[in-house]
């Protein structure tokens, strides 16, 4: 068991490189000039060379991009220590239109590993990398990017993990239902619910439900946003009380991040128990004289339980991109606000951290299902 | 197997089943809505009588029209159209375009509200019944209807043109993936060789010396762009192609020839698993917040990151059609690899593939309107289904604006998800 762990740790390995190098790409893309950005602040003080000289420095950005470099053999060796983008440009038509035959000859170009992504992954002068959870300064409010997601992680991780649990919960049971009449009427109703909840988009349920219950129109049950009280909590409270404080806040987010999976694990539940139930073993089982109760919870379902893991691998990653949509919505303080907040002012860190960490999540959730499926299954460890 | 006889019992299959033929008569709905859309919804009339010269403002292509020396009709004039001294003019069924400001109408109002009109001479009536906002309008007075109409065109198109790149990637590589696996094509020394210089050369000729235009091509937003990629991939394809052939002729005289078994499948599922495990819509969000808000771009980038589901089903229906003994006879009478792939393998796989393509585009649907829900990656004068939802949001009493266009994303995606479920019932009896 251990030598397969270890093999499946090895084996995500590229894949968790292949992620950041497209990270990287991502940052490294972005519009604008960081430098100009977080520099504004000197403008009345004079010294503004200065002190883009300095965050240059500080972020690494006077350094080439990667480890090598494909060009043309007109372009000079050191042509990324033009930092004024205005300038590079003219540099560069200039070469277009004068470089001849030298445009079309490829040259590689070798800068070892002082560079940026070697910098931003493993560390370098002034950052520690993001190996070690460094993931850059923000451009806008000049801290540590690490420190501002980490207290939104949670609330993200928090509410995926949840709905995740809330869903398998409420389906297994409307999976098994639906097996074991899969002709009679209720389950037909059922089935036409669930397949319509499946199609319906998260932010329109997420407006509907706000609409109609967070609205003082219709019917004000819930709070509108947020998710604990404006005054926050009380000082000395214990963790209980304060999930007791924020409790209404989460209801109806909890709806919108479960609703949509519900339709795809109670179908999967009804399709794998129901191929358990024409074996041999469950008429083994029947003869025996076991209750149709016991045959199903406890036979049938350790069965089909393969299936159900590895959905949990595909349901993850979508609920962390729809938290996007429905933390914007119930303005939730996680991860996919913090996103789109950050689009919106340009601070590109921070959407490289969310996407790097939200998919070493990810990736992290498919070993675990990975291991789940062995533990489940001792045939696949072999 | 008699590929014609199997197409006329599925078809007959595809027949019998009502609630299939109910959902796609709903979509052609929405493409007719989509197609007409400028002649259903649209500010300018249709043919009006204007001091006795017939204009056709709606069909016409121009912006202006010279009536006599002092007088030139503007044909741009928004609302004003409709205040305008005509002997005679007919309306398209809904008289606004989606970007029609009517101020007289302007924050929110509901259908069933007084709604105002103001005359020529400053004095406001109540509004004539052919220029009613049948379904409300919004903060700036635009209306929903017109909005909703336009808006199909936008998610029908972001659908099927992502669908189509994705479905161009994925299938051709699940299927060389799941036909070829890594066992089939063996390669020499020299080739592997040329293979890395062939991937070099067209990556530095297409990327390094012409990235600019390329890049250029996208910013302004043209169709066109997507095609370029497409001819220099096709291109690279090419080079890649002709110096493994030369690279072949070297290897079978140095006696140096299939050695190397390649590992075709092994790279394709690795591509896969790495797309796969970053959340789509994340990165999808992110790609167009780095890039300038543009339709081309969307349908691009939701194309090229959602092939992965078509090439995984591809890769594994080729993985089982490929070991059935008609493909073994196929390949005694000396058929090539790819003819076999293509005629003989595709029309058999094709319905299980297209029940993923209907799916790929609800969930292209779904990302369009989340995208332009919260405003993120699309042009900020278009107005969509997302981006009428997105009005309501500090407005909840605005009910027109969450119920209509949200009943018209559900429906449409339920509509792509009802035909997706049904075929894949047919495939699967």
């Amino acid at each position: 068991m251990l030598g397969y762990v270890l093999k499946r740790i090895l084996w995500f390995v590229p894949t968790l490189f292949a992620v950041t190098i497209i990270g990287f790409i991502l940052l490294a893309n972005s519009p604008g000039d960081p430098v100009n950005l977080l520099s504004n602040g000197a403008k009345a003080s004079g010294n503004i060379e200065e002190q883009k000289t300095f965050w240059r420095k500080k972020l690494g950005l006077d350094l080439p991009l990667f480890y090598f470099s494909i060009t043309t053999l007109s372009e000079p060796d050191t042509l990324y220590k033009v930092y004024d983008e205005q300038q590079l440009k003219i540099i560069k038509e200039d070469l277009k239109e004068n470089g001849g035959y030298k445009n079309y000859i490829p040259k590689i170009i070798w800068y070892g590993y002082h560079n940026q992504y070697h910098h931003w992954l493993f560390g370098g002068a002034n950052s520690k990398g993001i190996i070690r959870g460094d993931f850059g300064i923000s451009y806008i409010k000049k801290e540590p990017v690490i420190s501002i997601i980490k207290d939104k992680l949670i609330w993200s991780v928090f509410f995926s993990v949840v709905s995740i649990l809330l869903a398998y919960v409420i389906s297994i049971p409307i999976g098994i239902k639906l097996a074991e009449k899969p002709e009679s009427k209720s389950s037909k109703i059922t089935q036409v619910t669930l397949f319509l909840l499946y199609s319906m988009p998260s932010f329109f349920v997420g407006v509907l439900l706000l609409m109609l219950f967070a609205n003082p129109d219709v019917l004000s049950i819930f709070p509108p946003s947020g998710i604990k009280p404006i005054e926050g909590y009380d000082d000395n409270a214990s963790l209980l009380s304060k999930f007791i404080d924020s409790f209404p806040y989460m209801i109806l987010p909890m709806i919108c991040y479960t609703y949509s999976s519900l339709a795809f694990i109670s179908k999967l539940t009804a399709t794998s128990i129901n191929e358990q139930l024409g074996l041999d073993y469950i008429k083994t089982a029947r003869a025996k004289g076991l209750s149709e109760n016991n045959i199903i919870w406890k036979h049938a379902l350790k069965n089909s339980a393969l299936p159900l893991i590895t959905v949990f691998s595909s349901v993850f990653p979508s609920i962390i991109g729809g938290s996007v949509i429905i933390e914007s919505i119930f303005t939730i303080p996680g991860m996919g606000l913090e996103t789109v907040k950050a689009i919106i002012s340009q601070d590109y860190p921070i959407v490289i951290a969310v996407i790097t960490l939200s998919s070493v999540l990810t990736i992290f959730s498919y070993l675990l299902a990975d291991i789940l499926y062995a533990w489940v299954d001792p045939r696949i460890r072999k | 197997m008699n590929i014609k006889n199997t197409y006329l019992s599925y078809k007959k299959l595809l027949s019998k089943n009502r609630a299939l033929k109910l959902c796609l008569r709903v979509f052609l709905i929405f493409v007719c809505i989509a197609l007409l859309a400028p002649f259903l919804a649209n500010d300018k009339p249709l043919i009006c009588k204007y001091k006795g010269q017939w204009l056709f403002p709606a069909f016409s292509l121009k912006n202006q029209q010279i009536i006599s020396e002092d007088d030139i009709i503007n044909y741009n004039m928004g609302n004003d159209w409709k205040t305008l001294n005509t002997d005679f003019s007919v309306f398209a069924p809904c008289a606004y375009s989606p970007n029609t400001i009517d101020a007289a109408n302007a924050p929110r109002k509901s259908p069933f509200d007084a709604q105002e009109f103001v005359l020529n001479n400053n004095t406001t009536t109540s509004l004539p019944f052919k220029f009613r906002h049948w379904l409300g309008t919004t903060q700036n007075g635009n209306d929903v209807l017109s909005g909703i109409i336009h808006g199909t065109k936008i998610s029908l198109s972001v659908g099927f043109f992502s669908m189509l790149i994705a479905s161009i990637i994925g299938i051709i590589l699940g299927a060389c993936a799941g036909y070829f696996e890594n066992n089939t094509i063996k390669i020499g020394y020299v080739q592997l060789l040329f293979l890395l210089i062939g991937i070099f050369i067209s990556y530095f000729y297409s990327v390094v010396v012409r990235g600019s235009n390329l890049a250029a091509a996208f910013t302004n937003g043209s169709a066109l762009a997507i095609l370029r990629v497409f001819l220099l991939l096709y291109l690279s394809y090419v080079v890649i192609k002709g110096l493994l052939k030369v690279g072949n002729k070297i290897d079978i005289t140095l006696k140096t020839d299939n050695i190397l078994n390649f590992p075709l499948d092994a790279i394709v599922s690795r591509i896969i698993e790495i797309l796969n495990s970053i959340p789509s819509l994340l990165l999808i969000i992110a790609l167009s917040a780095i890039t300038k808000p543009s339709y081309t771009l969307l349908i691009s980038i939701i194309g090229f990151l959602s092939w992965t589901t078509i090439a995984r089903v591809t890769r594994a229906e080729y993985l089982k059609i490929k070991q059935l003994d008609y493909i073994t006879s196929c390949k005694a009478i000396g058929m090539s690899h790819f003819a076999i792939m293509r005629k003989h393998i595709l029309p058999n796989v094709f319905p299980i593939i297209l029940v993923q393509i209907i799916f790929g585009m609800a969930g292209a649907v779904l990302i369009e309107a989340s995208l332009s829900f919260i405003g993120i990656g699309i042009p900020s004068n278009t107005v969509s289904w997302g981006s009428l939802l997105n009005e309501a949001r500090d407005h909840f009493s605005a009910w027109w604006l969450v119920v209509f266009p949200g009943l018209c994303v559900f429906t449409l995606i339920f509509i792509y998800n009802k035909i997706a479920a049904e075929i894949s019932k047919i495939n699967q009896p």
